[in-house]
């Protein structure tokens, strides 16, 4: 530590003190309960771990999450990219009313949410006696979990997005449309490597958020053991059955998700901040 | 006629940022489009360039005489230069100017090798050769705004638009480059508008100053024709310095620039005003005058060289006399 006072610094004590306050409430708040998440896991041993996550019911939660995922993330990609399009670069009436509406999913409860897409199309929903007439099962299937997870997590990349395309204004597509480019290719040679790095932090988000959903999922999933199940949901099932070992084992697969998802937004910070660096 | 338009009308909500523009530009000019800032000069600009589009209905805009007001910019052939360059910074400096080639459809497009040489071409042209292979963070505000020169100069362009193109460079490089654009004009020949508010910068570059206000042409005319015959009050006050003066015992106004007052000795008979020297600076080969008059109370600046300041050994609080080469 140099001798010479800088004006902004606060004395020791205070700096010790407020550095412990910080690291005191991570540790008892986060660290210590996802490292009791994997000392449950492993605390019967791994063979009872192994065996609860490679169980049949286990197993189809994981693939049903996964499916979720790779569904409903793509989706929320193309819409988050096409609101935020819409809403940075163009004017509009109606423009405020379309930026609330994209953040309503944050503002209302996802077991709300979950339960609008039951009264749409549900058994006596809206939509149900027609959905009944053609055979197509929404709600207490995979299409409802879908569903309620694209409403969930439709605001990441779009939120994501809009305020760097704002920022960045339209001259350089302006320039590309007079340079000759066609819509597309100004989207895809000009707009698209300038978002690219926002447009991988918000669909990292929205996947966290997609593998990771309870509520809404919860609602309209109607908990088939082995078919409607996605790993959040199988974890409370487990844990009503008071069976906390494969619990603590399945809620530790999503932690590693979770973890991987963290380094991987990690590493686009860094590489994002690389770039601007050199700009 | 290179550029033609007719009767043009924008409005933004309730605001008229073109209340009816008229204005034909000939062949290889050098237009300036002056003004200050909501005068629609950037409009009028962006407009021409099929960034921006007129009210439904309400005026044509023509290239080389083919109607373009419905046309998408893309399909203009104008290369527009913005005044933050606009540079894709993703991309080369050689991939930026090549930008207008590669994106044409495969039928007529120049094949590699061709692109690579018209490219290299354009950036010996703008005095870049050495530099493709650097993105645009890596250079110089000057060396960008060349290089989106050299971008727009790429689709072989009927018309070049440029928007406040020395507006984000510093004092030196503006006028650096500014004398570089006129000998860079002259070798290329393409008709160019260029939009500013400096009106040094539009009286040295243009052929012709456009000088517009409030969504209206004031005038049209040559540097000189702007400057020594101004059409309208507005353009006497916005182009170079002018002094607002009542003589004594008349009631209408008068516009004298600082150069046309002559400064007497107070007791001089020729003298049709007296003023006291407010303020007095002297840099180079002349000298700037603040004076305010005995009679009222307004205060006008003149100009007078070093020569006669020294000769008639004026100071700051002294009394002279004035005479007024007035154009009403």
């Amino acid at each position: 530590m140099s001798a010479t006072v800088r004006p902004t610094q606060d004395p020791l004590w205070t700096r010790l003190l407020l550095i412990g306050c910080a690291v005191g409430f991570l540790a008892l708040f986060l660290f210590v309960p996802l490292t009791l998440v994997f000392a449950e896991a492993f605390r019967k041993g791994i063979k009872v771990y192994a065996d609860a996550i490679t169980e049949s019911n286990a197993l189809s939660a994981i693939v049903l999450t996964i499916t979720v995922a790779a569904v409903s993330v793509p989706l929320n990609a193309v819409f988050g990219v096409a609101a935020a399009w819409a809403i940075a670069k163009f004017s509009f009436k109606g423009k405020s009313l379309l930026l609330a509406l994209i953040d309503l999913p944050f503002a209302v409860s996802p077991v709300v949410s979950g339960l609008v897409y039951v009264l749409l199309f549900g058994a006596q929903g809206l939509f149900g006696p027609w959905l009944r007439a053609h055979q197509v099962q929404v709600i207490f299937a995979v299409p409802g979990m879908v569903l309620a997870t694209i409403f969930v997590t439709f605001p990441f990349v779009a939120r994501e997005l809009i305020p760097l395309m704002q920022a960045q204004g339209n001259d350089q597509e302006y320039a590309a449309l007079s340079l000759g480019a066609s819509g597309w290719q100004t989207f895809r040679k000009v707009t698209l490597p300038n978002i690219k790095w926002a447009l991988f932090y918000g669909i990292i988000l929205c996947n966290a958020r997609a593998m990771g959903e309870f509520g809404a999922v919860s609602v309209v999933s109607g908990h088939i053991r082995g078919e409607t199940n996605t790993l959040p949901l199988h974890v409370e099932v487990l844990y009503n059955e008071y069976n906390s070992a494969a619990a603590f084992a399945c809620a530790s697969v999503l932690s590693v998700l979770g973890l991987l998802t963290l380094g991987l937004k990690t590493f686009i910070e860094w590489r994002a901040g690389l770039r601007r660096r050199k700009h | 006629m290179s550029i033609v338009v007719q009767n043009l009308r924008r409005t933004f909500g309730t605001f008229q940022a073109l209340r009816g523009i008229d204005l034909e530009i000939a062949d290889h000019q050098l237009v300036a489009l002056l003004g200050p800032s909501g005068s629609g000069k950037t409009t009028l600009l962006r407009i021409i360039g099929g960034l921006d589009f007129p009210d439904a209905g309400q005026g044509r805009v023509l290239i080389h005489d083919e109607d373009v007001t419905e046309k998408p910019a893309a399909d203009r052939k104008a290369g527009f230069v913005f005044q933050h360059y606009a540079l894709f910074n993703h991309l080369s400096v050689f991939e930026n100017v090549a930008f207008g080639l590669e994106v044409r459809p495969k039928k007529n497009r120049p094949d590699k090798n061709a692109i690579r040489d018209r490219a290299l071409e354009l950036l010996r042209l703008v005095q870049l050769e050495g530099l493709e292979q650097r993105l645009p963070s890596e250079l110089s505000g000057g060396q960008r705004q060349r290089v989106a020169l050299a971008r727009a100069l790429a689709i072989d362009p009927k018309v070049l638009l440029l928007d406040e193109p020395f507006g984000a460079l510093d004092a030196k490089v503006r006028k650096d480059l500014r004398r570089w654009l006129r000998n860079f004009h002259r070798e290329i020949g393409v008709t160019t508008i260029f939009v500013t508010h400096d009106q040094q910068e539009a009286l040295e570059l243009a052929d012709i100053v456009v000088v517009m206000n409030q969504g209206q042409i004031e005038q049209i005319g040559s540097p000189q024709q702007v400057y020594d015959q101004p059409a309208t009050p507005f353009v006497y006050e916005f182009l170079g310095d002018v002094n607002k003066v009542r003589k004594p015992g008349r009631p209408d106004l008068f516009y004298v620039r600082p150069h046309e007052v002559r400064i007497l000795f107070a007791g001089d008979s020729k003298a049709e005003l007296h003023a006291k020297i407010e303020h007095l600076f002297a840099a180079g080969p002349s000298a700037r005058l603040t004076l305010r008059l005995q009679d009222s109370r307004d205060t006008l600046d003149a100009d007078i060289t070093r020569q006669q300041l020294d000769e008639m050994g004026l100071s700051e609080g002294d009394e002279v006399g004035l005479q007024l080469a007035l154009s009403s």
